[in-house]
């Protein structure tokens, strides 16, 4: 048995230095080869910039030029350089021509028949990258894929697309892929912010279709909630009064993005937004009365000042301060009422907005009236500890 | 005397099957990291990093550095922060009751204007002296504190912090650009909620363009080679490794991205303990396995944090003697999840693993230097075993430092010249022939100290 022992030590010693011998010559020998296939690729990358730039759409003797073997320093050099210039508008069409002249969609379409995910997900994002529309059919059916790899990889490759096919198939799927949990809600909301307002006619029919499916209507309204249009105004409104209390604050942060759009009369029939039981509702109403910019808005702010969440009550402070002279009356009451979480939440936003500067600067006002309001805000604002800036300017005035 | 032979021969056999053991989990360790990271750097290929960069819908992160008399390296780690490519990002940075200039310094530099904001004491702190702020800069707060400690200003950071993210990250870092980007993409993609994860550490090198990282090499001084040397083996394929299982103990506090709300709910950083990374780790895990909520908690092996590492052997020494005074605290203060199954894979495996052998190793392995050579005094030994197991100890050794820099090879590349490389595979056998044996001898001091009651540290000075 101790010789036994003896042989199986020397025989891992061995095995182990054969792996540390391995490992030393594959170090070596990757690094070298690396070194070479990467400086060829970048001199054939240089070799034919200029000429594709400059090529005729259908020039055939540049495409018998470019051919390569799939994988070869060639072909991933072209392949590269077509990526890197697909992005210059100019030349789109011209490379998106190359792509599928010289093999690479085929190519990278018979790799989505391969079993393992990596492989399919690098042929789904070279897909994507090449902005292949004729692919957009086969990248629709790794939709359906189990995998929420190949699901993720497969919608961000659909986006750079970027084309009403391409938009229309991820909203067909979007139920299935959200209740399947095959991609995340951020993953979705990023991808589908790439479909820009161009494609708003789109969105606005399918929230239309997921109207009783909230989980899909709360992306769709996320997501249009950054464009910008007069369109998304009865839609928004209409989803104020939804039973989910996302959905109605996505609503609001819809209407908040078009408030130049929109009447004041339109705000005050939301008014009771104001009081709704969910403070994220509450809080996007307070920054759609911000982004008004009507005088009107002080009155319920006001309200919101001491409202029970320290978000809403900052917000509401924020928005305030924003009207800044208009508003003195609001903040003196606020600041006298016993409510703390008000007066710091509106001390707080003064400093943070640097409207504090402002008040400062009242004092010397030639009006005494606000000359009064502002020493008083200060005051109040200096006995909460929450100005050291006029505790400094006080000492500066009597030295 | 017999019972001293008997307790020797025993012994024997103990250290055979204890070193089996425990390089039987660094070889299942390793084989998962290889097969782990080679199939990571496929995937970087697809994964949306472009995407999320520009995109208004990246979770915003609040990037929180405690710093505590940092003077000589405060606007490095500021600067490279404010640089990254990140959507939306707020940049907090505490200072814990510094007695050198580190607050004056970010004040001049960046024309800091005080400003008063109300801090709520979600996570209970030191007082906060008052906060400093830019509106040419306007994600940048700097916090003054009462000192605190470490834990204490990360917690201060939470508290003020507004985004549902933080980074915490050491002052003596350097992050690269796309440092956040790459951390955030797996947590955005993961179907199952991420409240934790960390990225690589690597040893700063002096004169490296930090912002633009062209032609890295490697440092001139041993103790730091040996240094990358070490970090490349605990990163690329430890903590890739357990990874792989949901079996993190322990994120790198120099730089690691937690879920805000899942670091309050746990009731943020401890001050109990000097490992104040590992220990909130524990905690997390803890929780929400009881709590049955699924989780996971991430080690990324692409985005990268540089940080200083200590130049001499004194200062080494203290850091390694902390953080084996840290992993013993944080097990100690969470005993009850050991081989407990209620804590799934991490009570039933990873925690035995990191008591038996990374809390208890160093105790082994300095009872070995004792017994085996009294072993051979005493005829119990036969020296030809003695001298293959000490070439296959070594050799194993060598095998697995060679094996990450393989990995570093495969991944990074960061070292492009072969000098360097060469240089690092040197190391990389060197390090077997007194390097691991000298940490070891510290790591068994600090079980000592912490057996006779040591629990707290003092402050290291960065050189910059």
């Amino acid at each position: 048995m101790t010789e036994n022992l003896k042989y199986l030590i020397i025989g891992a010693i061995l095995l182990i230095t054969f792996f540390i011998v391995i490992f030393f010559i594959s170090i070596i020998i990757r690094r070298f080869y690396r070194s070479k296939k990467f400086k060829e690729i970048d001199r054939l990358k240089a070799t034919y910039k200029q000429e594709i730039i400059n090529a005729d759409f259908l020039d055939e003797t540049l495409i018998k030029k470019l051919e390569a073997s799939p994988n070869s320093s060639k072909w991933h050099a072209i392949e590269d350089l077509l990526i890197d210039l697909i992005e210059d508008c100019e030349n789109r069409k011209k490379i998106e021509y190359l792509f599928n002249k010289l093999g690479y969609v085929d190519f990278y379409e018979k790799l989505l028949l391969k079993r393992s995910v990596i492989s399919k997900c690098i042929a789904i994002n070279r897909l994507g990258e090449m902005r292949s529309k004729s692919s957009i059919n086969k990248l629709l059916d790794m939709l359906k894929e189990k995998d929420p790899e190949i699901v993720s990889t497969t919608l961000v490759a659909l986006s750079k697309i970027k084309n009403k096919e391409a938009l229309t198939g991820i909203l067909d799927n979007i139920s299935q892929i959200i209740q399947s949990s095959l991609a995340t809600r951020k993953t979705l909301e990023v991808i589908l912010l790439n479909f820009n307002e161009e494609f708003l006619d789109i969105y606005r029919k399918y929230i239309l279709k997921h109207a009783h499916n909230p989980e899909v209507l709360k992306i769709l309204l996320e997501v249009v909630s950054f464009f910008s249009s007069k369109d998304l105004i009865d839609i928004a409104i209409e989803k104020t009064s939804h039973q989910d209390p996302e959905i109605r604050a996505k609503a609001l942060k819809i209407l908040g993005n078009n408030a130049k759009y929109l009447d004041y009369n339109v705000i005050e029939r939301l008014r009771n937004l104001s009081q709704d039981p969910a403070w994220l509702v509450r809080l996007r109403f307070t920054n759609l009365l911000e982004k008004t910019d009507s005088v009107k808005a002080l009155e319920i702010l006001e309200t919101l000042l001491f409202d029970t969440h320290w978000m809403v009550r900052s917000a509401a402070a924020k928005a305030l301060s924003r009207f800044e002279d208009l508003s003195l009356d609001i903040v003196i009451n606020a600041l006298e009422s016993s409510d703390i979480y008000a007066k710091e939440s509106v001390c707080e936003a003064l400093n943070k907005s640097l409207y504090v500067y402002k008040l400062i600067t009242n004092l010397n006002s030639p009006d005494d009236n606000i000359k009064k309001k502002s020493k008083k805000i200060l005051e109040i604002m200096k006995a909460l500890n929450l100005c050291h800036l006029y505790e400094q300017s006080e000492t500066k005035v009597s030295n | 005397m017999e019972l001293l032979v008997a307790f020797i021969i025993f012994f024997n056999y103990f250290v055979g099957i204890y070193w089996a053991g425990f390089n039987f989990f660094y070889s299942l360790m390793l084989a998962g990291g290889i097969v782990a990271v080679l199939k990571y750097i496929q995937k970087i290929k697809y994964l949306p990093f472009k995407e999320l960069t520009y995109s208004t819908k990246t979770p915003p992160i609040s990037i929180i550095i405690p710093a505590y008399n940092e003077e000589n390296v405060i606007l490095r780690v500021v600067n490279s922060a404010l640089s990254i490519n990140y959507p939306e990002f707020e940049l907090i940075v505490v200072n814990d009751g510094s007695i050198d200039n580190t607050l004056k310094l970010l004040i001049d530099h960046y024309k800091l204007k005080r400003i008063d904001l109300v801090y709520r004491n979600i996570l209970k702190t030191e007082a906060v002296r008052g906060f400093y702020y830019s509106p040419e800069i306007p994600n940048l707060i700097v916090i003054d504190k009462d000192k605190g400690g470490k834990s204490d200003a990360l917690n201060c950071g939470i508290n003020i912090s507004r985004y549902p993210y933080f980074c915490s990250i050491d002052a003596d870092c350097v992050l690269e650009r796309d440092s956040l980007i790459r951390l955030i993409t797996p947590v955005v993609e993961s179907t199952v909620p991420v409240i934790a994860c960390s990225g690589v550490v690597r040893i700063l090198t002096k004169g490296t363009d930090y912002m633009n990282f062209k032609e890295l090499v490697l440092p001139k001084k041993s103790l730091l080679i040996f240094q990358i040397v070490e970090y490349l083996r605990a990163f690329l394929f430890g903590r890739v490794g357990l990874d792989l299982v949901n079996g993190l103990l322990i994120l790198s506090g120099a730089f690691s991205l937690f879920q805000k709300s899942c670091v309050i709910s746990v009731g943020g950083y401890s001050k109990k303990t000097v490992a104040e990374d590992m220990e909130i780790i524990l905690r997390l895990h803890r929780y929400y396995r009881e709590k049955k909520i699924p989780y996971k908690i991430r080690f990324i092996a692409d985005p990268i944090c540089w940080t200083e590492a200590p130049e001499d052997l004194k200062s080494l020494a203290r850091q390694r003697i902390r953080w084996q005074i840290g992993l013993l605290q944080s097990l100690c203060q969470h005993k009850n999840m050991i081989l407990n199954p209620r804590y799934g894979f991490i009570g039933i495996t990873v925690m035995p693993y990191f008591l038996f052998f990374e809390a208890l190793g160093p105790f082994v392995e300095f009872l070995g230097y004792i017994v085996i050579p009294l072993s051979y005094f005493l005829d119990l030994i036969n020296l030809e075993f003695f001298f293959l197991f000490i070439f296959l100890a070594f050799f194993y050794g060598i095998f697995l430092s060679v094996g990450s820099i393989f990995l570093e090879e495969v991944t990074y590349r960061r070292y492009p010249k072969w000098l360097d490389l060469f240089t690092l595979l040197f190391y990389a056998v060197l390090e077997n022939f007194g390097y691991r044996q000298i940490n070891s001898l510290w790591r068994f001091k600090a079980v000592i100290l912490y057996l006779f009651g040591k629990r707290s540290w003092k402050h290291i000075e960065k050189k910059g």
